[in-house]
This record gives structure tokens, sequence and C-alpha cells, in this order.
């Protein structure tokens, strides 16, 4: 077809790219945690619904940096307040500035704003001495010191976080005159979103440019680097508009989509490309290099093709929204990529001229030498290396279960990055930046039930990762010292139910709706937390949520714990559990692909042996050093499988020389010596282009990039020295006269 | 030609019979209002989802000798039964009183209430206090248009508070239509935003038509998604009150 009707394919890859190109102004960025937390997680669940209960949605927490006390800085907090209220997409805002004020004042209940209409010095001394007396402002909305106050911002979880955010600081910025530390979701995610719109246009272009030198090396042509970034080009525009057509968007994870198509995608051309120049320099005319190249290396490809776009497919079985989609993504580009290498390039060097300057890739030079002298050795050392191998897989076998997963935000963030450290700031002066929310259902004007939500937050608040805790029982506490003089709860449901209603009258009943529903029936009681690694927050949720159990428990209905932090935790175990299904499913499907295509499943078998070494050596690695599994490793494996299966052209020429009747050793040493070379350049183009991510503004992606690293050599190691081995041991002869040949 | 002509008559009878924003609100304060009131209100919590709770109160009014009272009574829920609230307004003063009967004491309450809510609905007591007409001298109030209900000719003024002017919201638009001069719906805006609507279902005459009084009132929070439906029921207008309603020792009685 490409020989015959060269402008006919031309044509069609015309029509496709700009047919799917056209979807590339739909892609949008989104980190949200939408994206990141299956729907369908029942925490995920309870969270939607006590966000329509209680209001409120994601948290951004605003420190303003100096003195607090005076009655300019007040002023200052309160127009600053009105004006964050005033940002669309805000919910709710709470600061000193909105607080209410209850108490007892010579025989009369006060009922009022905090802050009133004028403020003079008198009134900010008065003010401060309520406050620091009133633990559900004291610590909580400006700093024991009086250094920091805070503006607490409830945003719609759905809106633009990079807009809420920079309108947040924008409007803080325009009226509190000093420092302003943004910390919290909004805050987190717009920063994510601006280092991801800088990260992928320089991640892409410095890809490119490693990947367009290792070609350069290779083929030493203008050719030889246009052809395989076309190809490239191609499978980008494809996936990516496909990604826009339906609608996906790409969040931090997703972010090395580019990367990762632009490497695998190379690669396929490259080995065309190859045996194109090859045959050429060997004689052969254009149109006979052509049809050889896509022949006999495009099964090769095709297998590797499969394999790759199979191994990224999987991913398409995780519960992960955003690696769903990206996991489907770059298969499309994957096969985007193949068809283009296999099609489009060929016609297009159907329509060029022959080079002036003919040079055979496959020449022999320092690396075809250090392969022959490879391939020579691994002939007396089969056994040994294969023993070798057995011993790698069984010490990384070992490490594995020590491998920790962290999905904490924080942990993406260079330590000097602006939110990072605004977190750690709220974390210190006001006892936390995150929270753990607990849902409780029961008959909430009874005084046992509130007495016993009181003690949860007592025992709790002792806990030096807590901060505070917010409940109904705090505020019925306050009022109750108001009415009363003293702290306390009610001691009938009567009482309880007519403080409600007082509070209710007193104010915006708003107020009162964050705490409990209008029917007093499901309450929600809010833990300040620190940011803590996952390990350290799964262990003291799972403090929390035994405290709920044993504490309110036998007074409720039912107590449940959610919140963003649990949600994150939560999509850390199915990511942990997703890993597996997808890296098995990746293996068998790269085991099928190869043993249909190749027609041995023993080759098949064989074939997956420095894929399985390869994904044991990563998460060896991983559990040995102490690199934790998060969002962005936990794709390591698939995307090894993916990447990693060119060891494939190593069985296709093994197989081609076994028919030519050669005996196993000779093809061995064939194989290492011919397609080493090539492998070798592949490994060098897919792992340079995954250097790219290295300088990335998110640590486990640079982290990713690193073991990505790792991969891409152990695979081309793998793939030259037990892959030759297995073969030489458990593949004599080609059980089949005839390989597939269409590609 | 007959129908031009009978169109240009038509025309210019409504330019004679338009008024002015001012002239509206000025015909809706015109009404007369009762010395006294005493009835019962149920009140319909509706939240977002629509869970509705119910709460049931009596109330009592009195306007003398330039003193306005009010005492109210929770009859429902159980759990609040007996608890009482009285006002009391005098040259711009308010004494606000409460009655818990769980903690059997009265207490006086500071601070002002105006802007809060009132008995925990979506009505502020401001809302309440205007039902019988807002203070229209504190307005300034501009015909935006009028539209044609049912026959009916309906004046959609916009009142905007006068600078100085304390008001809960920026600005209310007011449907008022020509038969009744009763306001059927109105617009509440906060910050520029529309913040809350309130609906006149039911306006009733009582005293032979001396008193045109809204009997069935919706008041929606369109920002939070709660309303609240109030009815006023078993209303007597201008009855004599004992002025020992208004006492600590009324509140305490069950």
């Amino acid at each position: 077809m490409a020989i015959r009707h060269p402008w006919r394919v031309i044509g069609l890859f015309l029509v496709l790219s700009a047919a799917f190109g056209a979807g590339l102004r739909g892609l949008e960025l989104d980190n949200s945690p939408e994206s990141l937390v299956p729907p369908d997680l029942p925490a995920k669940l309870l969270l939607d619904q006590a966000r329509e209960t209680f209001g409120g949605g994601e948290m951004e927490l605003a420190a303003l940096e100096g003195e607090v006390w005076t009655p300019e800085a007040l002023e200052r907090l309160r127009a600053a307040t009105d004006a964050v209220a005033a940002v669309e997409g805000v919910q709710r805002v709470t600061s000193l500035a909105n607080a209410k004020r209850m108490e007892e004042d010579d025989g009369f209940l006060l009922v009022e704003d905090l802050l009133p209409e004028t403020l003079g010095e008198a009134d900010v001394a008065d003010i401060r001495a309520y406050v620091e007396g009133h633990p559900l402002y004291a610590g909580r909305l400006v700093s024991a010191d009086g250094r920091y106050a805070a503006v607490i911002v409830e945003v719609d979880p759905a809106a633009d976080m990079k807009r809420l955010n920079r309108e947040i600081g924008a409007a803080l910025g325009a009226t509190w005159d000093g420092p302003v530390h943004l910390a919290g979701t909004p805050a987190l995610s717009g920063y994510i979103l601006d280092t991801m719109a800088r990260d992928i246009p320089r991640q892409l272009l410095l890809a490119i440019g490693i990947i367009g030198l290792v070609f350069f090396v290779n083929f030493r042509s203008q050719r030889g680097v246009l052809l395989p970034l076309l190809t490239v080009l191609v499978a980008l525009v494809w996936a990516l508009g496909l990604g826009g057509w339906l609608g996906f968007k790409l969040g931090m994870i997703s972010s090395i989509l580019p990367v990762v198509v632009l490497a695998v995608g190379s690669s396929f051309t490259l080995h065309v490309l190859n045996r194109f120049y090859h045959e050429l320099a060997a004689g052969a005319s254009r149109r006979e290099s052509v049809l050889l190249a896509t022949r006999e290396t495009g099964l090769g490809v095709l297998v590797s093709a499969l394999a790759a776009g199979a191994g990224l497919a999987a991913l398409f079985t995780s519960s992960i929204p955003q690696i769903k989609s990206f996991g489907l993504l770059a298969a499309f580009g994957v096969l985007a990529a193949f068809l283009a290498s296999s099609l489009l390039v060929p016609s297009i060097l159907v329509l060029l001229k022959n080079p002036r300057r003919i040079m055979d890739p496959e020449r022999p030079d320092a690396i075809s030498r250090a392969m022959r002298g490879l391939g020579g050795w691994l002939l007396g050392a089969r056994k040994g290396v294969l023993v070798a191998a057995l011993l790698f897989l069984g010490a990384m076998l070992v490490f594995i279960p020590r491998i920790q997963a962290e999905t904490s935000f924080l942990s993406y963030f260079p330590k000097a990055a602006a939110p990072r450290q605004a977190t750690e700031l709220v974390d210190r002066v006001f006892g936390g930046s995150d929270n753990v929310i607990l849902i409780v259902d029961g008959e909430l004007k009874d005084p046992a039930l509130l007495g016993a939500i009181y003690r949860f937050e007592q025992k709790v608040q002792a806990y030096p990762e807590v901060g505070s805790a917010a409940s109904i029982a705090d505020v019925i506490r306050e009022l109750h010292k108001a009415l009363t003089g003293a702290y306390g709860l009610p001691d009938s449901r009567e009482g309880v139910a007519q403080e409600i209603l007082l509070y209710q009258m007193s104010g915006d009943p708003e107020d009162l709706a964050q705490f409990m529903d209008e029917a007093a029936t499901t309450a929600q009681v809010t833990v300040q937390v620190r940011s803590l690694p996952s390990g350290a927050m799964q262990d003291l949720v799972d403090r929390i949520q035994a405290d709920a159990e044993a504490i309110i428990g036998p007074h409720a209905s039912a107590v449940n714990t959610t919140g963003s932090t649990v949600l994150m935790l939560e999509t850390m175990r199915l990511i942990l559990h997703d890993q597996y299904v997808s890296l098995g499913l990746a293996l068998v499907l790269v085991a099928f692909f190869n043993a249909w295509l190749l027609r041995s499943w023993i080759v098949g078998l064989v074939s997956i042996v420095p894929l399985v070494l390869t994904v044991s050596g990563q998460f060896g690695l991983m559990g040995l050093f102490g690199i934790p599994l998060d969002t962005a490793t936990a794709l390591i494996g698939a995307i090894a499988i993916g990447v990693g299966d060119y060891s494939v052209h190593i069985i296709v020429r093994y197989l081609e020389e076994l028919r030519k009747g050669r005996s196993s050793a000779e093809a061995a040493r064939a194989s290492v010596y011919v397609s080493g070379r090539a492998v070798f350049f592949t490994a060098l183009a897919i792992g340079g282009g995954f250097m790219a991510l290295l300088f990335s503004g998110f640590a486990p992606i640079q982290t990713f990039a690193k073991l990505m690293g790792f991969t891409v050599s152990a695979t081309a190691l793998f793939a030259l020295t037990a892959l030759p081995a297995a073969l030489l041991v458990y593949v004599q002869k080609d059980r089949k006269q005839e390989v597939v040949q269409d590609a | 030609m007959r129908k031009v002509l009978t169109a240009a008559l038509l025309f210019s009878a409504s330019l004679a019979l338009a008024l002015s924003g001012e002239e509206v609100m000025q015909k809706v304060d015109a009404h007369p209002s009762p010395s006294s009131m005493q009835g019962t209100m149920v009140m319909q919590l509706i939240g977002k989802q629509g869970k509705v709770l119910t709460r049931e109160i009596q109330v009592w009014s009195k306007k003398a000798d330039g003193e306005e009272r009010m005492l109210i009574k929770f009859v429902a829920p159980a759990d609040v039964k007996g608890t009482a609230f009285l006002t009391i307004k005098k040259d711009g003063k308010e004494e606000m009183k409460l009655y818990l009967p769980a903690l059997k004491r009265v207490r006086r309450i500071a601070g002002s209430q105006k802007k809060g809510s009132f008995m925990g609905s979506d009505f502020s007591y401001d809302d309440i206090s205007n039902l019988s007409g807002m203070k229209i001298e504190d307005y300034t109030h501009e015909l935006l248009r009028t539209e044609n209900q049912g026959g009916v000719e309906v004046y959609v003024v916009e009142s905007t508070p006068k600078p100085g002017v304390d008001s809960s919201y920026s600005k209310q638009i007011v449907w008022v239509p020509a038969d009744t001069f009763v306001p059927t719906r109105i617009e509440f805006y906060k910050k520029g935003k529309l913040y809350k609507v309130l609906t006149n279902r039911e306006v009733k005459p009582f005293a032979d038509g001396k008193y045109l009084i809204p009997t069935l009132l919706e008041m929606e929070n369109v920002q939070s998604g709660h309303k609240t439906v109030l009815e006023q029921k078993d209303l007597q207008l201008d009855v004599p009150i004992d002025d020992a309603v208004f006492t600590e020792r009324f509140m305490k009685k069950r």
C-alpha cells in the first residue's frame, strides 16, 4: 500500500491528523483531587454528601503575616475577608472579621459581630481578650503570638483552582499590607497547574532534542532525525487530540504522556530506518529496501507496538480517573506511532530520492564490535547468565514488600516551593492545614451524644499531629457559657434544642449549617491536622477512627470518617492494588501477543524474561532505597512493559536466523550482533527522552525519570544477556517454518 | 385607522396613568397598618434537598404610644415549646428578652438582631418588620418597567437605600400590582448579587377590606437554596391586647 500509493497514504495521514488535531483545542489541564479519586469510592461519596449537607468544599488557608492586634490590621482583615468572599467560586470565608461574639455582659446576653463597625484601640484590646479566652478562635483564626491572622476559604471543588488561587491571592494582596501565605488544595493545585503548563512544553522540547541527537548519532543524516520525529509528532497530535475530543484533562500524572509517546513511538521508526539504510547500503533498490524494512523489521515493530500498547492499555483497568485516561491515550499514541512508522515513513521513503551518502547503521563500529564480543561470551556463559538472573530476581523479590506508599500532596513539591512553605507555616502557627472529617449520624439533641463528641475532641486534640477540633458541641458549650456563665452542655434534650434555636435566631442559620443539618440528625466534626507523609497520616486517621468508634460510637447510629486526606489514603490503597492487576495483565498480554505473533508459547514466555527481571528490579530498588510508591511511580511497572519490549527485535532476528538454517549458537550471535545495536540506540533514545522528565517541577516525576533510567538500561541489559541466554536454552529451533510476515 | 387611533388613545391613557417609582411606593406605604395583631405563624423550613422542618409560633404585636411591642412564643416542635421572645421598640431603642424554659430563666439580649434570622428562618427581623412596608423615605425608588400579569398592570420598582442608611440589602426590586398596591414579589440583592426572593402567594382582606395582609409568604435564599414558607393563620387585627402579654411573667407562663 505504502509503496504503491504513497501519496494516498500521506493524504490519509494529513486528513486524520487534521481531524485529531482539531481536538487539541479542547485539551485542558486539571489536577483537581477529582481527577485522582475514583468517583465511586465510598469515602468520596460520603464527602460529596457532607459537602452537600454542610456546605464548604476544598479548603484554602491563607496566613496573613503582620501584627494582628491593631485597629488598622483588623480593618484590613475585614476588607480582605470581604474581598475574598466576592471571588467567584468561593463558598465560605471564615476569619476574625466575620466571627460572632456571644457572651454574658452585665446581665445581658450579648450576641453580636466580633468586630464592631468602628474599631478603636480599646475595642481591639477587648476583642483580643475575648478571642484569647475562646478555643473556637484562639490559635485557629489568629496565631498565639498575634503575628498571623488566618483566612479560611472554602471553595467549590468543581471550580478552576488555578483561577481561584490567583484571584484569592490577588484579593488578599490588595487588602492586606504584609506577606500573604497560601496553603491548601487550591494553592497546591494552582501551583501544580502552573508547573505543568511550564514543564510540558519544556520537557517535550528537551526530549525531542535528546532523541534527535541520539538518532543523529545513529544515522548521521537529517532524514534519520526528521522522519522519527515526524512519526512521534503524528502520534502526539493523534493522542492528545483524541484526549481533547474525549474531554480528558491532563493532570500531574498524565503530563508525562507526551514524553512517553515520544520516547516509545520514536523507537519504531528507528528500527524501520535501520533496516532500510542497511539494505540500501547492501545494494538493494529503494523499493526493495522499503519492502524489507516494512516486512521483516515490521513484524518486530508490530509485536513491540502491540506489547507497548497492551502494557499501557492495561492501565485502563485502574480505578484512578487520571491514570485510566493516561493509559488509554498513551496506548493510542503508541498505536498511532506504529501506524505512522509502518505506513507514513515508508511512503515518504519511496518518494524521497536516495540520500547522496548512504551510511549503513549496522556498520561495524565500536558498538557492533562490543555486541559481537558479547554474543560470543554469551554462548559460553548462558547457564551462568540465567543463574545470575534468577539470583537477581530472588534478591529483588525480598525487597519488594518493603515498598512504602505515599500520596501526600505535599510530597510532590520541592522544599522551596511557595505552597509547601506556606503549608508548613500554617501547620506551625495554626496547628494544621489539612483536616479529617467525622460524620456523626444520631440524635444530636441528646446531651449524651454531644458530650461524647466533646470528649472525642478532647482526646484527639491531645495528639501532637492535631491542631484543633470543631463541632456543634463546641458551639453549644460556648452558648451555654454565655447563657449561664459556665462551660457545659444542657442536661436535657429540650435544653439543647432551645439553645440551638437561640443560636439560629441570633445570627445567620448558615453559621450552624457547617456543623449540623437543620433536623439535628447529622453532624460534621472537623479535626484539623498537620500535613503528614502517608504512613504517619494513615496511622493518625486509624487512631482518630478508633477513638470515634470507642467514644462517640455507643451514642450515635453511625460514625464515618472522610475528608480529602482520607480520600487520598484510600486512593493509595487502590493504586497499590491496581498496580498488581495492571502489571499482571500487562505481562500476560505481552506474552500472549509475542506467543501469538511468533507462533510459539515457549517464545512468548521467554520474551517476557527481560520484563519480569526489570519490573522486579524496579520494585526491588524502590524497596531497597525507600523510594515511595506514589501516583507517578505507580505507573512505572506498566510503562516499563510498554517501553521495554524492544527486546522482541532480538527474538525476531534470532528466529529469522534459525529459519535460514543457522544453528542456535550462530543465531544468538547474529541477533545480538545485528539487533543489539538497534536495541542499544533504542534504549538510548527512550532513556534519553525520559531524562527530560528529570527537569520536572514535581518530585515524584523526577523520581519516575530516574527509575525510567534504570528501567530502560535494565531492559536493554537483560534483552542482550538473559534473553539470548534463555533463547539458547529453551528455543533451539523455530517451530514453525513460516513466521507471520505481514506487519 | 381606527385601530391606530385606539392604540394611540390607549397609549396616551397609559401615559397619563403611569406613576413614578416614588409614587408607586407611596401608594404601597399608604395602606393602613393595624394597631395590633394576634395570630399563629406556621413556618416550613425547606432544605436544599427538600427536607422540611415545621415550626409553629404564636405572635402578639401592638403599636401604642410610640412603642412597638411584639411577643413570640413557640408552640411546636415539642422540644422548643414555650420558648419566648419579647421585643420592645421605643424611641429607636430596642429591648429584647428571651425565655428558654429548659433554663427557666429570662435573659435580656443585647446587640442588634435586625439583620439576624427571624426564628431561624430565611426571613430576617428586618424582612418581618418590613412586611407591612419598608421605610420608604430611606430609599430612592425608580420605576424600571411595567408588566402585564393576567390583565393586571404590575409596576416593577427598584429601591436603593439612600447614602448613610443602614440597610441589609444593596437594593430591592419590588413587583407592585396596580389593583392592590400590595407587593407580590421582592428580590433582595446583597453586594449587587441576588440574595433572596420573597413571594406573596396569598393576600387576604381583613376588617372589610380595610387591611390587605399577605398570609402565605415564601422566602427563598437563592444562594443557599434554602427556603421558608410562612403561613399566617387565625389573624385577628385591631383587637385589644392586654399589656400584661408583653411581660416576663407572661413569657414564663406555659
